[in-house]
């Protein structure tokens, strides 16, 4: 088990290392830069952008400025943005709590829902309940979170006058961006609660329990929800990558605090630098979640074994 | 109710009312009615129109970005699994780099790169989804290769591309096409986001997503300017799932 | 069963979601207040965006009060004085006026203030502009300073009363931590600054020991309010929808479409004010086919009305443009909407008079072998978006096309200069003439601001002699003539004013808008019921 792991973070590496060039190479070639951007829209003069310019180093060769990038990675210093001269990694400490928050309920939502939903087709599969459940999945995996987002806030901020629209704040802020950045996920964790626990129930083991006259609620928390929560757990991991990116255009719906808005409002801006240093977290953030999933495996299935 | 989808893109200038570009300055933000079903826009234009007209922008999207995907997805995973070796290893190397990323993110970096736009928008969205293709070719290429006939051929001598085309290739054709189909409807939700947050389509093509955007700003004045792009977009990715489905029962009743 | 485990998990999510955090705060006296855009900084003297006024207006005071007249009142200085050259000021400080720190603000602190923003160490992007050719500040006594210029700069009035370089920051929290200042800023305003949870709110409460209110105040000792929440709601609509149900009980920067909306809602005052500068206006490009043939732009003059760009295009709600290249708040401002009838078939007839005709059946004009094609570069936004399919609409029916020119922001700036436009979407805020020079004098071309790719000797002596002339009325009539020039040349098409609409809910009262930009809020007066 040690080796694996071991071995993993291994692997790792040249990943990260691939994934840091991409993110640094794709906003390297993009034409015009933040200075270009602040020229447009603050009349700056010329001077002013030269010394920034110089500065940040834009006028550096691509090896020169990736070099920098790197050794500033390795530092944990993710640099300081343009726009507002402020270090990214302050201004990322910052916004992280609220995207948290935010992805945390979400995926809250989702398997709080979704599981139920799941088992609840799964037991009675074939019938209207399943059709039902299975509809409100299809529904879910098909509906753009933009548009889940602006009927809420029709319903519950401009009708209702229940929550509110937008901004940060108590709970009352977060229960419509939550639930928006959620319902997919509600739909793809009851289509694989349902799909795993009906292929479990199949198996011989649960026959089994059946026929000794184990109630079928027993059966299937007992043993049923066990065994299938492996292949809910490879969706976690998968759901995590898009409430990630989910929280970039729910948070952007919903003016909200966040690392997704922060982004979405840095690529408007050109902030290259803030683009960067948030992108690379996201990435790492993923790549480790990911990690983490695929170890729990083996607390969850005895099957799987590490080789 | 693809099919309606498929005839609305093919046949949208003559089944759409009004020209999607018309400006009409006296018939702004008219609601529904029996002349305009869906209202008009800030501009006059009638939504219906440009609601039939934006199915082929998005049908155009999800398609381009998905045989984007899917050529290079093959391209990769079937040199990586026929090959082996150390460009095996380099090509999957590259693989786990673009899994590195929620591929929305990375859809976002790329549209950043290459700047707004539709098309470069259906770029990003295909690149960024050549690992779910790379790799179930990959690993469909690895067992046709322990398969029998297949190392029957190479042991009589059959060059390399004859084994790859004739045997291997029609193989991985199958899992291909069910990821394609569910792989599209993704596609066009992604790219219709990218819109959303004004990478994507610009003005005035009509683009459900850049419609819906637009629309937003008129929540409380015109529900509708928001409400059937956003419905036109749930019923197009919802249609193609469901096909996605059908198909998959049919080539791999496994993963029903 | 299986609703009772709905129901549980139901149950349970609500009870985890209020475990993260329920915050209600709402106390008497407090304001919240939506903004759709944050400040870069709240440390003025490097800053460059207009947001930071929004709460800096609060925080600070400044020496001088710029009314909407033009005239600059006393306010932390008692009086100014300038020298006849415009190359020495003499500020005379009232007493008693201390920063939120406790410190008193004295020449010294003054001086400190400005050899601050003009050191390369700061990196000022704009105050650093204010102070132009600016060389040292004397001591005179404790409350008199007195500050040097190697040229004349009689738009140091204006400085003395704008935040950036007239807002005197205090010197001893900037020694305490420079770069945290810009998060935790001590002014002499009537607010004390308390917290920046970045891209949700800024908060300020009252400041106790506040006695010298601006020179509009209605009353006297420190402010009314106790509290002022800054909430950033970038999302226009969400700022509409926030005030309609009394989330907050002010927005600022309400978009034209909704001004209608909130103007017949009984809980709602909305205040609008034209904003002084250019106002929303198209640079054409002299250089470039086929707006290079004087035709084609006086074609432009008569089919594009602005009362139809602004009913269209801003639903009424911005005003339409009746000068050329300034706004009407400016000094000066020249009424120049006569010049040209608004006649889209005369517009078609001088086209045909000057010899376009579409010889080659394409349903364009053309003339010489150039098509009538005209290539549109501006930021896209939802308004520019509208007025410019607007323009496309009432350019087609007489065979002119426009062409949008999709480029990203950073490149947009490129484009311009290198004149790849026809016509240019152009907006700039600033109350002094002198701007002027910065958009339309031909040492801009290529590298500045100036898009008409234009030359124009006259307006280039113009510019220059307006920048130094020192009597006020000689000046007015200087950029009066460069107004009618534009216009004449038809080198600029204007459409609306641009302006700042705020929505107040109908129990706050007393918020009154800075006289020059109404974007800054001055909350001395402001009570809620």
């Amino acid at each position: 088990m040690w080796s694996y792991i071991g071995r993993r973070l291994l692997i790792l590496i040249p990943v990260i290392f691939g994934v840091s060039f991409l993110v640094f190479g794709a906003l390297y070639i993009i034409p015009g830069d933040a200075v270009d951007r602040m020229l447009a829209e603050s009349g700056a003069s010329a001077e002013t952008l030269a010394r920034l310019r110089d500065q940040y180093g834009l006028d550096d060769p691509f090896l020169v400025q990736y070099g920098r990038f790197l050794s500033q990675m390795i530092r944990f210093d993710l640099g300081r943005s343009i726009i507002t001269d402020r270090s990214v990694k302050e201004q990322i400490r910052n916004q992280l709590p609220a995207t948290i928050e935010l992805t945390l309920s979400a995926l809250m939502i989702a398997f709080l829902f979704g599981v139920p939903l799941g088992v609840i087709s799964a037991i009675n599969r074939g019938s209207w309940a399943d059709a039902i459940g299975m509809l409100i999945a299809l529904v879910g995996v098909s509906m753009p979170n933009f548009w889940l987002g602006l009927l809420l806030i029709m319903a519950f901020s401009l009708q209702l006058g229940w929550l509110p629209t937008a901004g940060t704040g108590g709970l009352d802020h977060l229960i419509l961006p939550a639930v928006t950045l959620g319902f997919s996920g509600i739909a793809v964790i009851a289509r694989v609660t349902r799909s795993s626990l009906l292929e479990v129930m199949s198996s011989d083991f649960i026959r089994t329990a059946r026929s000794k006259g184990l109630r079928q609620v027993t059966i299937i928390v007992k043993h049923g929800m066990r065994n299938s929560m492996a292949s809910v757990l490879t969706i976690v991991g998968l759901q995590f990558g898009a409430l990630l990116g989910g929280s970039v255009v729910v948070e952007t719906v919903f003016s909200r605090q966040g690392l997704g808005f922060m982004a979405a409002d840095a690529i408007q801006s050109l902030d290259i630098i803030l683009v960067q240093g948030t992108v690379m977290l996201a990435a790492l953030a993923f790549v480790l979640v990911n990690l983490l999933v695929d170890l729990s495996y083996s607390l969850l299935d005895p099957r799987v074994r590490y080789t | 109710m693809l099919l309606l989808l498929i005839f609305c893109a093919v046949f949208a200038p003559v089944i759409a009312p009004y020209d999607p570009l018309a400006v009409a300055p006296f018939d702004i933000l008219l609601p529904p009615s029996p002349d305009h079903w869906m209202g008009t826009d800030t501009l006059g234009r009638d939504m219906l129109s440009r609601v039939i007209f934006g199915s082929r922008v998005s049908l155009r999207l999800g398609l381009v970005s998905v045989s984007i995907a899917m050529s290079l997805g093959i391209l990769i995973g079937s040199l990586a699994g026929y090959l082996g070796g150390w460009i095996e290893a380099a090509l999957m190397r590259v693989i786990d780099i673009l899994l590195a990323f929620p591929s929305l993110i990375l859809a976002l970096i790329f549209v950043f790169a290459l700047g707004p736009g539709l098309t470069n928008a259906m770029i990003a969205v295909g690149i960024a989804s050549i690992p779910a293709y790379a790799r179930v070719t990959r690993a469909e290429v690895l067992s046709a290769k322990e398969n029998l006939y297949v190392q029957a051929a190479e042991a009589v001598g059959a060059p390399s591309r004859t084994v790859m085309f004739r045997h291997i290739l029609p193989n991985i054709i199958a899992p291909n096409i069910v990821i394609a189909a569910l792989g599209t409807g993704i596609a066009i939700l992604a790219g219709s986001a990218l819109s959303f947050l004004g990478l994507g389509a610009q003005a005035p093509t009509p683009e459900w997503g850049l419609m819906l955007s637009q629309g937003r700003g008129f929540m409380s004045l015109a529900w509708w300017l928001s409400f059937f792009p956003g419905l036109a977009i749930m019923i197009t990715v919802m249609a193609l799932n469901l096909l996605g489905d059908g198909l998959r029962d049919v080539f791999d009743p496994r993963l029903g | 069963m299986r609703f009772r485990t709905l129901g549980l998990s139901l149950l349970a999510t609500l009870i985890v979601l209020s475990g993260i955090g329920f915050v209600f705060a709402d106390g008497h006296l407090e304001i919240v207040y939506a903004v759709n855009r944050e400040p870069d900084t709240l440390d003025l003297h490097k800053g460059s965006s207009r947001y930071a006024m929004v709460p800096g207006a609060s925080v600070f005071d400044t020496y001088l009060y710029l009314t909407e007249d033009g005239e600059y009142l006393p306010w932390l200085a008692e009086e100014v004085t300038m020298s006849d050259d415009a190359r020495v000021y003499t500020i005379r400080l009232r007493p008693g006026v201390t920063f939120h720190d406790g410190t008193p603000l004295n020449a010294e602190a003054v001086q400190y203030n400005f050899d601050r923003i003009v050191d390369p160490a700061t990196q000022s992007r704009a105050a650093v502009g204010d102070l132009a050719s600016y060389q040292r500040t004397e001591i005179v006594d404790d409350l008199t300073a007195r500050v040097y210029f190697a040229d004349p700069h009689p738009a140091f009035w204006f400085g003395l009363s704008d935040w950036r370089a007239g807002g005197p920051h205090s010197p001893t929290a900037l020694e305490a931590d420079p770069d945290g200042f810009a998060r935790a800023p001590v002014g002499t305003g009537p607010f004390r600054f308390v917290e920046w949870v970045e891209r949700s709110h800024i908060t300020i409460e009252r400041n106790p020991d506040y006695n010298w209110p601006y020179p509009r105040a209605e009353h006297s000792g420190p402010a009314h309010l106790e509290r002022i929440t800054f909430r950033t709601i970038p999302e226009n609509q969400s700022r509409v929808i926030a005030v309609t149900t009394g989330e907050v009980d002010a927005a600022m920067s309400i978009p034209p479409q909704s001004v209608i909306e909130l103007a017949n809602n009984p809980d709602i005052r909305i205040e609008s004010r034209v904003l002084p500068g250019t106002g929303v206006i198209l640079v054409v490009n002299g250089s470039k086919s086929p707006t290079d043939d004087p035709a084609m732009r006086q074609a432009l003059q008569w089919a594009i009305d602005p009362t139809i760009v602004s009913r269209v295009g801003y639903f009424n709600a911005w005003a339409p443009h009746l000068g050329s290249v300034m706004s009407a708040p400016n000094p000066s401002f020249l009424d120049l909407s006569d010049m040209y009838g608004f006649d889209v078939e005369e517009a078609g007839r001088i086209l045909a008079d000057a010899g376009w005709a579409d010889s080659n059946g394409n349903g364009t004009l053309d003339k010489d072998g150039n098509e009538a094609v005209l290539q549109y570069i501006g930021f896209p936004s939802a308004q520019t978006t509208r007025v410019i399919e607007l323009l496309q609409a009432t350019l087609r029916p007489i065979g002119v096309d426009v062409n949008i020119l999709e480029l990203d922001t950073g490149a947009i700036q490129k484009a311009r200069q290198s004149g790849d436009h026809n016509i240019a979407h152009l907006t700039w805020i600033f109350k002094d003439g002198g701007f002027l020079r910065t958009l339309f004098h031909s040492e801009n071309l290529g590298t500045g601001w100036n898009f008409t790719h234009y030359p124009m000797a006259e307006v280039d002596q113009l510019l220059v002699a307006a920048e130094t002339e020192a009597d006020l009325a000689r000046r007015g009539q200087l950029i009066e003539q460069v107004q009618r020039i534009m216009l004449e040349e038809a080198i600029v098409i204007p459409t609306v004013y641009q302006q700042q609409i705020n929505a107040f809910r109908s129990n706050v009262q007393g918020i009154k808008l800075y006289e020059v930009y109404g974007e800054a809020p001055y909350f001395y007066d402001a009570t809620i019921e």
